[in-house]
C-alpha cells in the first residue's frame, strides 16, 4: 500500500517534470514554423502578445546595439589578419587553379559557315516531284490575329517580388500582389502568432526571467534580420526541398565570430553547395548584423544553428 | 522496489538532461530574397596596353552576361576601392565587403610568346575570403568574347550550381518587307546578339529552325523549289540536306536529346501525324495513328517520352506519349488552346504555347501537367525555346499590325523561370522563331 501511494506519488512527480521540462521543445517545433517576413519598425510591433513588461526593457537592449555596429570595424580588422595567415599553404602564386590551359586554342567555328552556307541551299535539294497541298504548316496566320482587339504593352520585368510568377490569375492587376501578399501574410501572421505565442507561453507565467529561452519575439527577429541578407540562388531545380544547417558561434555584441556550413556532401551536389554558400554568406553579411538579440542572455545564444530552408518562397 | 523506484529516477534525470541539452537555439529561416547577387568584376589586368584592352573587353562582356542573366548585379567599377589587381594575389576583402560586393572577379590577360591569349581569372567569395573558382585558357586573340562567355559561364556554375548558357548561339529567322511579302532567312548570332550573321540569302522561305542539342546542327522547314521539307544544316561545314523522302510535307522538326533522331510531322491528305526518323539507319517509323491533327513533338531529355499537341480531344492541347508512341496522355487541362510544346532540356518542365481570351502566353507546366505557370503574354508570343540548362526561355514577341500598315514589328525576347527578369535580344531586322544552341563544344 504504502509502496503503491509511494509510486503513485513519483509517477505523478514524474509527469508534472516532463510536462516541465518537455515544454521547451513544444516551443522549438511552434518556432520553426513561424518565417513570416514583417517588415519591423520596432520591437514593440512584434512582441505585441504576452509580456508587456519585458518591453522596455527590449527597447534599450535594442537601442544599444546601434551605437555598437561601429566598434565592430574593430572585430573585422582582426580577420584580415587571420586569413593572412592561411593563405600561406596557398599563398599567392596559388598557381594549383588557374593552370587548366586545356582550352587550347579555341577555334571560332563560326567563320566558314556563311560563304558555304549561301551556295549549298542552291545545290542541295533534289526535290520529289510529289506536288500537293502546300497547307501552312506553323506559322499562325498573323492575318486571323490582326482582328483581336486587345492591346497591352509588354509588361515591364516588375521587381523581384515572389520567385515563381505567373501572369495567369494576374490579367487585371500585374505586378502588385506581392504587396498585397505581404499584407495577407502580415494579418495571418498576427493571429497566427498570437495562437503561437499562446501556446508557447500558455502555461507559464507572463513575467520575464532572463534564465529563460528567447522568446517568439526576439527570434523572429533575428530571423528576419537574416532572411534580408539570404539571397537565394533562384530558380534552382528543388531548391524548396533543401536543407542547410549552419552553426554559428556569436561574440558578445551580437556580431557573427564564425559560421560553418554542417552539411556533407556539398562537392558532390553542386546545387546543394550553390544554396549552402549562400547561407554562408547571409550569416557573414556585416549588413544583416549585429543581431537583435537580448545581451543579458547571451549564454542562451552564444551558439547556435541556422536552419535554412527556402520552401516558404515556393508555395505548393 | 527501491530497484524500481532507483530506475525511474535515473530515467526521469536522463531526460531531463536530454531535454536540457537540446535546448541549443536553432532558429529557422524559410525565407530569403531573391535579388541579383552583387558582384564586381574587376578589369582584366594586362601588362601591355594590347592585353588591358583585350582585359577591358573581357570583363565587359562578362559583367554583361552576369547581367543580362538576372541573377547578378555587376557593381559599377568607380565604386571599387581596391582597383584591378592580377589574379595571383590576394584580395582586400573588406574593401570590397564595404561596396557590398559578394563576390569578385580579378583576371588577367597575357599574349604569350606564340601569339596566343591567355587569358586566366578567379572569383572570389567576399564573406568565407575563400577562392570560389580560378581557371586560365588560351585561344586565338580574335575568339577573346568566347572566352569571356566561357568564364561567365564558369562564374554562374560555381554561384548557382547551374551550367551556364553564355557560351551558346541563337539561330532564328530574320524578317523584312511587307507582310504579305516578307523576306526570311536563317540568320545567327551569339547568344547576346553579337556576331550576327545570315545563312541563307532570303531567296526560299525558311521556317523554325531547331538546333541539335550535341551538334553544331539545324533541323529546318524550307520551302526550297516551293516544297515544305525539312532540311538538316551543319553550321560548321554548311553543308545542307533533305531529310528523308517522304511523301507529304513534312513539318515542326526537332532533335532528340541525344542528337540521333528528328521527330517531326508529316501532313499527308489533310491529316498530320508524328514520325521520328533515325539519322544513322535513315529509318522512320510512325508514332501517332489518330484521324485528328497530332504535331509539334518534343522528345524528354531522356528519350523515353514524347510531348506534342493535338485536337484530337476537341480542342487543340498537350499530350505526352511513350517514345513508341504508346500511352498518349493528355497533360493540359486549362482553358484555351495549347501548342508548341518544348520539353526542357533539365526535364523538370515543358514549355508551350497558349492561346486563351483573345491573347497569346507563353508558359510552363510539369510534364504530368501541374503546376501551369505564364510567364510571358502578348497580342502574339510564340515559339519558346530553352536554354541549355533549363532555366531561360526565349521566344518572339510580335506587335499588331495597325490599319495602315504600320506596326508588326516582331522581336525576339528571353525570360528566365522565374518570369521576373525578360529581356529583349537585340536584332538588327525583325525575328521570330528562335532556337537556341547547345553549349558549345
Amino acid at each position: 500500500m504504502g509502496i503503491g501511494v509511494a509510486i503513485s506519488v513519483f509517477l505523478h512527480v514524474v509527469m508534472v517534470v516532463v510536462a516541465y521540462v518537455g515544454l521547451p521543445n513544444l516551443r522549438r517545433d511552434v518556432m520553426m514554423e513561424a518565417p513570416i517576413m514583417v517588415e519591423l519598425v520596432t520591437v514593440a510591433e512584434i512582441t505585441n502578445a504576452p509580456q508587456p513588461d519585458v518591453k522596455p526593457e527590449e527597447k534599450k537592449k535594442l537601442e544599444e546595439p546601434k551605437p555598437e555596429p561601429k566598434p565592430e570595424p574593430k572585430p573585422e580588422p582582426p580577420k584580415p589578419e587571420v586569413k593572412a595567415a592561411p593563405p600561406p599553404p596557398a599563398p599567392e602564386p596559388e598557381p594549383a587553379p588557374p593552370p587548366e590551359p586545356e582550352e587550347v586554342a579555341i577555334v571560332p567555328p563560326p567563320p566558314e559557315a556563311k560563304p558555304k552556307a549561301k551556295e549549298k541551299p542552291k545545290p542541295k535539294p533534289e526535290p520529289k516531284p510529289v506536288v500537293k497541298e502546300k497547307p501552312k504548316p506553323k506559322p499562325k496566320a498573323p492575318t486571323a490575329l490582326a482582328k483581336v482587339k486587345l492591346k497591352r504593352k509588354p509588361k515591364p520585368p516588375d521587381a523581384f517580388a515572389g520567385v515563381l510568377k505567373t501572369l495567369k490569375d494576374l490579367k487585371s492587376q500585374p505586378a502588385p500582389i506581392p504587396e498585397d501578399k505581404k499584407e495577407e501574410e502580415k494579418k495571418d501572421s498576427k493571429t497566427s502568432f498570437e495562437d503561437q505565442i499562446a501556446k508557447a507561453l500558455g502555461s507559464k507565467k507572463r513575467n520575464f526571467d532572463q534564465s529563460r529561452p528567447l522568446s517568439i519575439s526576439e527570434i523572429d527577429l533575428v530571423r528576419q534580420q537574416i532572411a534580408k541578407c539570404w539571397n537565394l540562388p533562384a530558380g534552382a531545380k528543388d531548391a524548396e526541398n533543401m536543407v542547410i544547417e549552419i552553426a554559428v558561434a556569436m561574440n558578445t555584441d551580437g556580431t557573427v565570430r564564425t559560421a560553418n556550413i554542417k552539411n556533407t556532401g556539398l562537392q558532390s551536389d553542386p546545387f546543394l553547395r550553390a544554396m549552402a554558400e549562400s547561407a554562408l554568406r547571409a550569416v557573414l553579411n556585416r549588413r544583416c548584423q549585429p543581431f537583435k538579440l537580448p545581451r543579458d542572455k547571451y549564454d542562451r545564444w552564444k551558439t547556435m544553428t541556422l536552419i535554412f530552408n527556402p520552401k516558404e518562397m515556393f508555395g505548393s | 522496489m527501491t530497484t524500481i523506484v532507483r530506475t525511474l529516477l535515473a530515467t526521469i534525470l536522463c531526460a531531463a538532461f536530454a531535454f536540457q541539452a537540446q535546448a541549443e537555439l536553432r532558429i529557422d529561416i524559410t525565407r530569403g530574397t531573391v535579388e541579383p547577387l552583387p558582384i564586381a568584376v574587376t578589369d582584366f589586368v594586362g601588362g601591355t596596353t594590347v592585353e588591358q584592352e583585350y582585359g577591358r573587353g573581357i570583363s565587359r562582356v562578362i559583367a554583361a552576361d552576369l547581367e543580362r542573366s538576372g541573377l547578378f548585379k555587376p557593381l559599377d567599377s568607380r565604386a571599387f576601392i581596391q582597383n584591378s589587381q592580377g589574379p595571383g594575389t590576394l584580395p582586400r576583402f573588406g574593401d570590397w565587403r564595404v561596396i557590398n560586393a559578394q563576390a569578385l572577379v580579378q583576371g588577367r590577360t597575357q599574349v604569350v610568346p606564340d601569339g596566343r591569349l591567355k587569358v586566366e581569372f578567379r572569383l572570389w567569395d567576399v564573406y568565407a575570403e575563400q577562392q570560389m573558382v580560378g581557371l586560365a585558357y588560351f585561344t586565338v586573340p580574335d575568339n577573346w568574347r568566347r572566352v569571356a562567355h566561357i568564364v561567365s559561364d564558369a562564374i554562374y556554375k560555381r554561384i548557382t550550381g547551374e551550367s551556364g548558357y553564355f557560351d551558346t548561339r541563337i539561330v532564328y529567322i530574320s524578317e523584312t518587307g511587307p507582310q504579305n511579302r516578307r523576306i526570311k532567312r536563317l540568320a545567327i548570332m551569339d547568344q547576346d546578339g553579337d556576331n550576327h550573321r545570315f545563312l541563307t540569302d532570303g531567296g526560299t522561305l525558311v521556317l523554325t529552325p531547331r538546333f541539335s542539342p550535341t551538334l553544331q546542327e539545324i533541323t529546318y522547314l524550307s520551302y526550297y523549289g516551293n516544297q515544305p521539307r525539312v532540311y538538316i544544316f551543319n553550321i560548321d561545314s554548311g553543308r545542307q540536306e533533305v531529310l528523308g523522302d517522304f511523301p507529304g510535307m513534312t513539318f515542326a522538326p526537332r532533335f532528340s536529346a541525344d542528337g540521333n533522331k528528328v521527330i517531326m510531322s508529316m501532313a499527308k491528305d489533310g491529316n498530320s501525324e508524328i514520325y521520328t526518323m533515325d539519322l544513322r539507319t535513315r529509318t522512320v517509323k510512325r508514332l501517332t495513328n489518330h484521324s485528328a491533327i497530332d504535331t509539334s513533338p518534343s522528345y524528354s531529355p531522356d528519350g523515353k517520352y514524347i510531348t506534342f499537341n493535338s485536337d484530337r480531344g476537341g480542342s487543340q492541347q498537350l499530350y505526352v506519349m511513350e517514345a513508341s508512341g504508346a500511352g498518349v496522355k493528355r497533360i493540359s487541362h486549362g482553358k484555351g488552346r495549347y501548342a508548341t510544346p518544348v520539353w526542357s532540356p533539365r526535364g523538370d518542365l515543358i514549355a508551350f504555347t497558349k492561346f486563351t481570351g483573345g491573347r497569346f502566353f507563353i508558359g510552363v507546366m510539369r510534364p504530368d501537367g501541374k503546376g501551369e505557370r505564364l510567364l510571358a503574354e502578348d497580342f502574339l508570343v510564340e515559339a519558346p525555346t530553352w536554354a541549355p540548362n533549363g532555366r531561360v526561355l526565349m521566344f518572339f514577341r510580335q506587335e499588331r499590325t495597325k490599319e495602315d500598315g504600320s506596326g508588326g514589328k516582331s522581336r525576339l525576347y528571353s525570360i528566365d523561370l522565374t518570369g521576373h527578369n525578360e529581356r529583349q535580344v537585340i536584332t538588327p531586322l525583325d525575328a521570330s522563331d528562335p532556337a537556341w544552341s547547345p553549349l558549345i563544344p
